[in-house]
């Protein structure tokens, strides 16, 4: 065997090794190599085993007037074709928006007081979700945009402040 | 079943799944490209406020801020597209292969990076376990690194499979017999309301197909002990669960990727 071989042979066995101890200890290890393993070459497979918890997204805006619109729903639910299943580019967008929902009510419930290591507003998922909702059409003179997350029995998790980014 | 795989095949049939992953990944991103535009939900001026990059070093912000913008940015997509056609024209000891591979590896690897604050693809991060083997592979092209880099991809598929189904034992609605049920009858996860309505009223059905999938998935590393009719039922029940993951969740990226894996395990096997 070359020494190239044995170089070769060894990066794959501390992948491997790496991989496996990753997968082992997940959530002992994954806070520290959230900040090492910058491109994501560790990876532990749990597809489909986390609890499934759904959240509604809406919105509603002050006008200049003063008065608040009615909550508009952000559908995330693209309706299913048969071509999705190879073909589906708005996957992407709609899971991004479940994910920042999910992340977002997982700081909350982490930190009710909102005045935690980082208050939510500061949050990046909090100015992501403001963001993802500049697509929806706002009136002309607008003062401001407020959402609200709720839960499957649509108790409300979650409302931000009016705002106009 | 007596189908044997030659190592040429092997590796070309690898190849073909990973680059057909590639081009479906690669175009659909380029479709919403208006969304890697400002004010898009993955327009680099947005994702670059993300703590994780707000906190590191000045001269690492300002490579990634000359990489990542929407042009530079689908300029490295048009090129992983160009590489990954390559796969399927070069022979198998061409140098260029290095390239190909490489510049595959780490564009795939800057995806990562870049889509840090949603969370990286899983379909991305398992395609790079098979780049990388395949790269290792061609840097050293002997059979003796070609073996070892089957047998990673091999390994690596068992252990994604074996973490996903003990994942699913320790937790208690999969445990319970409702874990499938909770993904097919939500119509967030299966959007067909027939399926969701079909799965609501076969209970038995429904917790059948819950424990089949954990049995499945953890002894999924049996097929590279038990034998050539052990492995076909494990690859035919591997294709027929990402089919139906493609068809009913909408995911059929993850099935290009996974079942690329396969003539690896089929090879290592039938040695």
């Amino acid at each position: 065997m070359s020494i190239w071989e044995i170089v070769i042979i060894l990066i794959l066995i501390v992948w491997l090794v790496a991989n496996v101890c990753y997968s082992l200890m997940n959530k002992r290890i994954a806070h520290y190599t959230f900040r090492i393993d910058l491109f994501r070459w560790l990876s532990a497979f749990q597809l489909f085993s986390r609890n499934i918890e759904s959240f509604q997204l809406s919105y509603r805006d002050m006008l200049a007037d003063q008065s608040i619109t009615q909550w508009e729903l952000v559908i995330l639910n693209q309706q299913w074709r048969s071509y999705h299943a190879i073909w589906f580019p708005g996957r992407a967008i709609d899971d991004c928006a479940k994910s920042m929902m999910t992340d977002l009510v997982h700081i909350i419930r982490k930190d009710h007081s909102g005045f935690g290591r980082k208050k939510i507003k500061e949050r990046f998922i909090y100015h992501a979700l403001s963001h993802f909702l500049k697509r929806y059409p706002q009136n002309e003179g607008s003062l401001g945009r407020q959402f609200r997350i709720q839960d499957k029995e649509n108790n409300e998790v979650f409302i931000s402040d009016f705002y106009n980014e | 079943m007596n189908l044997q795989l030659s190592l040429a095949q092997t590796l070309g049939l690898i190849n073909l799944f990973l680059v057909i992953y590639i081009l479906i990944d690669s175009f659909e991103k380029i479709s919403i490209y208006k969304e890697y535009l400002t004010g898009g939900l993955f327009s680099w001026s947005l994702l670059r406020k993300n703590s994780f990059f707000t906190s590191r070093s000045e001269s690492f912000r300002n490579f990634i801020d000359v990489i990542f913008p929407a042009r530079p940015w689908f300029f490295l997509i048009a090129l992983r597209i160009v590489c990954c056609l390559s796969l399927l024209v070069l022979p198998t000891a061409s140098p260029l292969l290095v390239c190909s591979y490489a510049v595959l590896f780490i564009i795939g690897s800057l995806m990562n990076l870049r889509n840090l604050a949603y969370g990286a693809e899983s379909e991305n991060r398992f395609s790079l376990i098979i780049i990388g083997a395949l790269l290792l592979r061609s840097l050293v092209p002997t059979d003796m690194v070609t073996l070892a880099a089957l047998w990673f991809i091999a390994l690596q598929t068992c252990l994604s499979y074996l973490t996903a189904g003990i994942s699913k034992l320790m937790n208690v609605n999969w445990r319970n017999g409702n874990g499938f049920k909770r993904i097919a009858t939500s119509y967030e996860y299966t959007s067909i309301k027939k399926v969701n309505i079909f799965f609501e009223e076969h209970k038995t059905l429904t917790r059948s197909i819950n424990w089949l999938i954990i049995v499945f998935e953890c002894a999924f590393p049996v097929v590279l002990f038990a034998g050539r009719g052990v492995l076909w039922c494990f690859v035919i029940g591997g294709i027929i669960l990402h089919v139906t993951i493609a068809i009913g969740l909408r995911l059929g990226k993850f099935f290009w990727i996974w079942v690329a894996t396969y003539p690896a395990l089929i090879y290592i096997t039938q040695r």
